[in-house]
């Protein structure tokens, strides 16, 4: 289960129901997948469809009315509070359609924000946010004000964020939603290196153009998930 | 050195909303002002009541007889000789001592001045040291000898020496002594100057008042009050019942009269300490609840604007009781910093209007630990709510809020 082929997060017969008036309402009924070490996975679907939902089960953000979820092989509904909290500030890296930046901190305080609630020392911490920093091409705003940067810019500051302590998961919502062509290809350029540097992502979009960027494709149809397979080679 | 990170956290949030953070401050701030001058208060007039208790002397009690209720209306029976005879055969131990009072307009010494026309026992049962020379003695008495002992205030502002003379209304009074008061301050207005003659006084035979009074004012025809200190502290409770007791008796009996001791004066001042107390409490407490609250409505608000970045803390790894703790925090440091505003602001006030007043107060550590410790429950209390709220938002419904 642990090897190194092990999947780093697998979702089996998940469902999650939200209370409503009228009864329940179900987002998601029996998802069944896995994602493996070195993937970077779409997950496709249109809005409603609850793709960010998923995400949220799999980045241990909310808890599945049905199913099982598992992260790194540990089953999660077995981890306290404590544990999860602690998965979350080191193994899960999330980036987010509109950025979640603070805005009166600087570029490298917002990366460093990364590291509020892990237990990395100062000085290696400040090491890391400046190579992310590096990693999407922001050295030269890295004390600009968050506020002061284009959509773009943020984005890219968020995933510095989000990767600037190296997780088992990168999970991407709507990456590009609030970006122009031009800034979502800068955007996208990065997860493709920081895939290639070994990071696993799983990407939720509704944007089919950024299929040729992923890996696998799946997608999100009336609360199921099916693989549609392969997108880049 | 780095600050820390949950500092930076704190100042953050606080610099995004000054206006209303300042106005919380202000008055969460009116509160420890309060409380701070409340304590200040209590404890001046705790010290007011050692003092007044040390004044009177170790084993003394006193015997006042006040003026009728227009000046110089002369007491039904008044306290004399006889008195002072009678309590001396009936306290064998006991020093007894009594003397007429003089204000200024009787003696055209200085305003605030007192002149006691006293006995040769007065210095040794009022707790007076002498620094210099003698009091008047048994044979000033005898011989009305014009001489005087002062306070050493006094000899200090009128430059006055052992030898110096001292006039009294035109007739010359060579001061033989110079003492030290245990005096408590002035002498409030309501307080007898007999009992409580302040820190000008001039002591001379009690013998010579009707030579140096001249025609112009009649002397007094008996005493306005009586020392006794009992032979030790065991024998006081019974001095002072036999004393009681004597005066009660028809042919020595006085009136009105007025008894001094120690467990009334601080009977008294504990009165005056717990009106204040009650008083001042009731202001202190509307003064914190109103800070409580604004304090609390603008971390409730704080809540309400921050949930995406509750969202995102939650997302990179806060615990509940992290986030619980942030809005905790800065509930603190706002109480820390209106604490500090209030107690410095609270103490110069006192310091610069306290004696102006006429408030007793006194500074103590109590007057900054009690409104530390208050400006800590304020901010625990009021920031319960609103922490415990954040701290219950679902992450991914805070993520979703953006």
């Amino acid at each position: 289960m642990n090897g190194p082929d092990a999947p780093v997060l697998e979702l089996r017969n998940v469902g999650r129901a939200f209370p409503a008036a009228r009864g329940a309402v179900t987002v998601l009924a029996g998802v069944c997948f896995a994602v493996r070490p070195g993937e970077f996975v779409a997950l496709t679907g249109p809005s409603g469809s609850g793709k960010t939902t998923l995400l949220n089960i799999a980045g241990l953000l909310d808890r599945p009315t049905a199913g099982e979820v598992f992260v790194e092989g540990r089953r999660a509904a077995e981890l306290d509070e404590a544990a999860v909290d602690r998965l979350r500030a080191q193994r899960i890296g999330m980036v987010f359609q509109q950025f979640c930046l603070l805005a009166a901190r600087s570029v490298r305080e917002n990366v460093l924000f990364r590291f509020r609630y892990a237990p990395v020392p100062e000085g290696r911490a400040r090491q890391l946010a400046d190579e992310a920093i590096e990693e999407v091409g922001l050295t030269p705003q890295a004390d600009q004000p968050a506020r002061l940067l284009s959509g773009g810019e943020m984005q890219r500051v968020a995933i510095a964020r989000a990767v600037a302590l190296p997780p088992a998961l990168l999970l991407v919502d709507e990456p590009t939603g609030n970006l122009d062509a031009v800034a979502a290809e800068g955007v996208m350029r990065c997860f493709r290196r920081l895939h290639e540097r070994g990071i696993t992502i799983l990407l939720a979009t509704h944007n089919a153009g950024l299929l040729p960027y992923c890996t696998r494709h799946l997608a999100c149809r009336d609360g199921a998930v099916v693989d549609v397979g392969g997108g880049r080679s | 050195m780095a600050r820390p990170a949950w500092m930076t956290d704190v100042l953050d949030s606080l610099r995004a909303r000054p206006g209303r953070v300042g106005l919380a401050c202000l008055s969460i701030a009116v509160g420890m002002a309060s409380l701070c001058v409340l304590v200040a208060v209590n404890a001046g007039l705790e010290l007011k009541t050692r003092q007044l208790v040390a004044e009177l002397g170790v084993n003394v009690f006193g015997i006042l007889q006040p003026a009728g209720e227009s000046a110089g209306a002369r007491p039904a029976r008044p306290l004399g000789p006889r008195q002072i005879d009678s309590l001396a055969a009936a306290l064998p131990g006991a020093a007894v001592t009594g003397w007429q009072a003089y204000d200024s307009r009787e003696t055209g010494l200085p305003d605030g001045t007192v002149l006691l026309a006293a006995d040769e026992r007065v210095g040794m049962v009022r707790p007076w040291r002498l620094i210099a020379g003698r009091f008047p003695d048994g044979a000033d008495q005898k011989l009305r000898t014009r001489c005087a002992a002062v306070s050493a205030t006094l000899a200090r502002e009128l430059g006055l020496m052992l030898g110096a003379v001292l006039p009294l209304r035109g007739q010359p009074f060579a001061v033989a002594g110079v003492f030290e008061l245990e005096a408590s301050g002035e002498a409030a207005p309501t307080e007898p100057a007999a009992y409580r003659p302040g820190e000008r006084v001039v002591v001379v035979p009690g013998s010579t008042p009707p030579y140096w009074l001249g025609g112009e004012t009649a002397p007094k025809a008996g005493l306005d009050a009586v020392f006794v200190r009992a032979a030790d502290p065991a024998r006081f409770r019974s001095a002072l019942a036999r004393a009681e007791n004597l005066l009660s008796q028809p042919d020595l009996q006085v009136t009105p009269v007025v008894w001094v001791t120690p467990e009334r004066l601080a009977r008294r001042w504990a009165q005056y300490q717990r009106t204040v107390t009650a008083v001042g409490g009731g202001v202190v407490v509307l003064c914190l609840l109103m800070g409580g609250t604004t304090l609390m409505s603008l971390l409730l608000a704080g809540v309400r604007e921050r949930v995406p970045e509750i969202g995102l803390r939650r997302s990179l790894g806060a615990s509940r009781r992290d986030i619980g703790l942030l809005f905790m925090a800065e509930a603190l440091a706002m109480t820390a910093v209106a604490t500090a505003a209030g107690v410095a602001a609270a103490l110069s006030g006192l310091a610069v209007a306290g004696d102006r007043l006429g408030l007793p107060w006194a500074w103590s550590g109590w007057c900054v630990a009690v409104p530390v410790l208050a400006g800590a429950l304020v901010a625990v209390a009021f920031s319960y709510g609103p922490a415990r709220q954040a701290a219950g938002i679902a992450p991914a419904e805070a993520l979703r809020s953006e």
